[in-house]
């Protein structure tokens, strides 16, 4: 009855909240959808990989891409493009230094990688720790729209194309001979089988960064060997397997704000090691097990994200609450990158001014919602918004713009107190 | 019966600057039975690889009539082990070549297998006398005119070596096959070949009849000192 009460009386700023919680929504959203298909194509495409044995490879050509992310965060463009540009760049100067040196490719892969690495973190300078943060372990929860569908259509596409081919390169595996015999053109499908891997080693760098990609490849894989007994379950476990590792991880990486690629690949080691445990069981047992373990990930899905509705409601209830009197909140907005921000940033740590002023900090580069925040702000103090930049201060009644005025600001309310 | 199927002519495979075939001329007829014969080293298995394709070579490997006809191959040593690591099924196996359950089903009742005991499992887990019928229903599956098989019988006990041989002649006199065989057992190639093709490393190679080949003579020549082969009298 008071629900529908409430239902009847709604006005302009409940509209607003609401729109902004679905915002939120949006964005967990998309990156649960994203990771959802980067998991499990990068789960199918391991199964294949470990038939081969090429497991591990994923770890070289993850690192590979660290000077590409490196490079895409410094000059905001995309991640992947970043990723896969150096991977692909990476592969072709192994090869090519394979064929002038004749040295073993295990040796070069591990000169080219490393010296990858290497380059990545010049580029990215050590101070900016949030962005060595996201080209090491990754970070999907901002990923944005375009990304998504971006990621969404690269997923399908090479799962589309890695089905085709599968089979052909187990029987490659069995006997490289008898492939041939059966009018298979092995090196083809080994360069198709090779570009996917690139593309979904530069997706998953978006997902774990470029230090762990070979936990998404290698895992799942794993984990649907413990409970398949042919190519079609085994293939199809670790696409399952590593789209649960990916459902699990972004939930709890929601809950515990924790990083999200971490979280997942542990999930995922985690449900190896339980299924272990289950491999000694009979055929029957296993299927009561594998429903058992998928209704468990499911409720625990549904009451992780009820918790988050619920959070959401406190959330936007205080934002609510902070409309009323909005006198109080200092706020400092700042962009990723920015070199007036970061002057502001240094100030800031110098005169350890967060010891004596409260005030939030907020990103609006990367962050939408901040974003959203920020225009609110100027609009109050009658900004337009194309004259708006970063850093930004709302002192709870006023706009402040600019590297100078901010710290004068900071100056004088540190030495009023 | 005396069509020509395939003619080599002056074959040369080299490894690097080893010459492995050197100068090597043969024809095979449509419907024979041809053994090939040689010691360790000798080439049988770079011949057959030649034959198909698979390394390159020189010389000329002509298919005679109209079309190539269908082929297949069973390599030496097709590890059961490789098989282990991988996870897949005899029945995924045979569908590369097949995509229907009852040919499927059928063609291994024929080698002696029980469809149902064996579909679900992976090759890695059969018995190794199994694990080569398996491959035999493999290669047959397909309906192949012309067969390439090299030592198929490896690694089996003497029993089980002689079923697999005449499960292929049986195969051979109802499908009028032409096969191509690499063995070292002279005891089958007296029983079954029709004709037989020697490579050696001293260059010494002969081409004919299992009774102008099979004698202590060229026998010699081929494997050097050493080498008994008495005849059967039936």
């Amino acid at each position: 009855m008071e629900q529908a009460l409430n239902f009847t009386n709604i006005n302009t700023e409940e509209i607003f909240n609401f729109q902004f919680s679905n915002i939120m929504d949006f964005q967990f959203f998309l990156s649960l959808i994203s990771a959802v298909f980067i998991g499990g194509v990068a789960g199918y495409l391991g199964s294949l990989m470990i038939t081969k044995r090429m497991g591990l490879v994923g770890g070289p050509l993850g690192h590979l891409a660290l000077p590409g992310v490196a490079l895409a965060l410094v000059y905001h463009f995309n991640v992947f493009y970043g990723a896969l540009l150096t991977i692909i760049l990476g592969g072709i100067l192994i090869w090519l230094l394979e064929i002038k040196t004749k040295a073993p490719m295990e040796a070069l892969t591990g000169l080219v990688f490393a010296s990858g690495v290497a380059l990545g973190f010049l580029i990215l300078p050590f101070s900016e720790e949030h962005q060595l943060e996201e080209a090491l372990i990754g970070d999907i929860t901002k990923i944005s729209f375009s990304d998504t569908i971006l990621a969404i259509i690269l997923c399908a596409l090479i799962f589309l194309i890695i089905r085709k081919i599968y089979s052909k390169l187990v029987l490659t595996e069995i006997s490289e001979d008898l492939a041939k015999t059966e009018k298979i053109d092995v090196k083809k499908y080994n360069f198709i089988y090779l570009a996917c891997i690139a593309v979904i080693v530069a997706l998953t760098v978006k997902l774990v960064g470029g230090l762990l990609p070979v936990a998404l490849i290698v895992i799942p894989a794993l984990t649907a060997r413990n409970f398949s007994k042919n190519s079609f379950q085994y293939s199809l476990g670790a696409l399952i397997f590593g789209a649960i590792s990916a459902i699990l991880g972004i939930f709890l990486a929601k809950f515990f704000s924790l990083p999200a690629g971490l979280l997942i690949i542990l999930v995922g080691a985690l449900i190896f090691l339980a299924s272990m445990f289950f491999k000694k069981f009979n055929m029957k047992n296993k299927v009561v097990i594998s429903t058992i373990l998928f209704i468990a990930v499911l409720i625990f899905s549904f009451l992780a994200l009820s918790q988050e509705k619920n959070k959401n409601q406190t959330s936007t209830d205080e934002t609510a609450a902070m409309k009323n009197e909005p006198a109080s909140q200092i706020i400092l907005f700042y962009g990723d990158g920015c070199p007036h921000c970061a002057i502001v940033e240094e100030y800031i740590k110098k005169n350890s001014i967060g010891d004596k002023i409260s005030f939030a900090q907020k990103e609006v580069y990367y962050n939408q919602n901040n974003a959203i925040e920020l225009e609110a702000k100027a609009k109050i103090c009658g900004l337009l918004t194309d004259s708006i930049g970063v850093p930004f201060l709302w002192n709870g009644e006023d706009c402040l713009i600019g590297d100078q005025d901010i710290i004068n600001f900071f100056k004088q309310k540190t030495n009023g107190q | 019966m005396t069509e020509t199927i395939l003619k080599v002519q002056n074959l040369n495979v080299k490894f690097g600057k080893e010459e492995v075939i050197k100068n090597l001329s043969f024809e095979v007829k449509k419907g024979e039975f041809l053994i090939v014969l040689g010691p360790n080293g000798a080439g049988k298995t770079t011949l057959f690889k030649a034959i198909l394709g698979l390394v390159p070579s020189e010389g000329e490997i002509i298919w005679q009539g109209a079309k190539i006809p269908k082929i297949s191959y069973l390599p030496e040593r097709l590890s059961q082990d490789k098989f282990k690591n991988l996870a897949i099924s005899v029945k995924e196996f045979f569908r590369f070549k097949e995509s229907s359950d009852e040919k499927i089903s059928s063609i291994l009742k024929i080698v002696g297998l029980e469809p149902k005991e064996i579909l679900n499992k992976n090759p890695g887990d059969l018995s190794s006398g199994q694990f080569q019928r398996m491959l035999i229903a493999w290669s047959l599956i397909s309906e192949p005119e012309i067969l390439f098989f090299d030592e198929p019988a490896t690694g089996i006990d003497v029993g089980g070596e002689e079923t697999i041989y005449s499960l292929l002649e049986k195969f051979w006199k109802e499908k009028n096959l032409t096969i191509l065989l690499i063995t070292h057992d002279l005891d089958i190639v007296y029983k079954y070949a029709t004709n037989i093709l020697c490579l050696s490393k001293k260059e010494v190679c002969c081409f004919g009849s299992p009774k102008e080949i099979l004698t202590p003579e060229v026998l010699e020549k081929v494997y050097g000192t050493g080498i008994k082969f008495y005849e059967h009298k039936h």
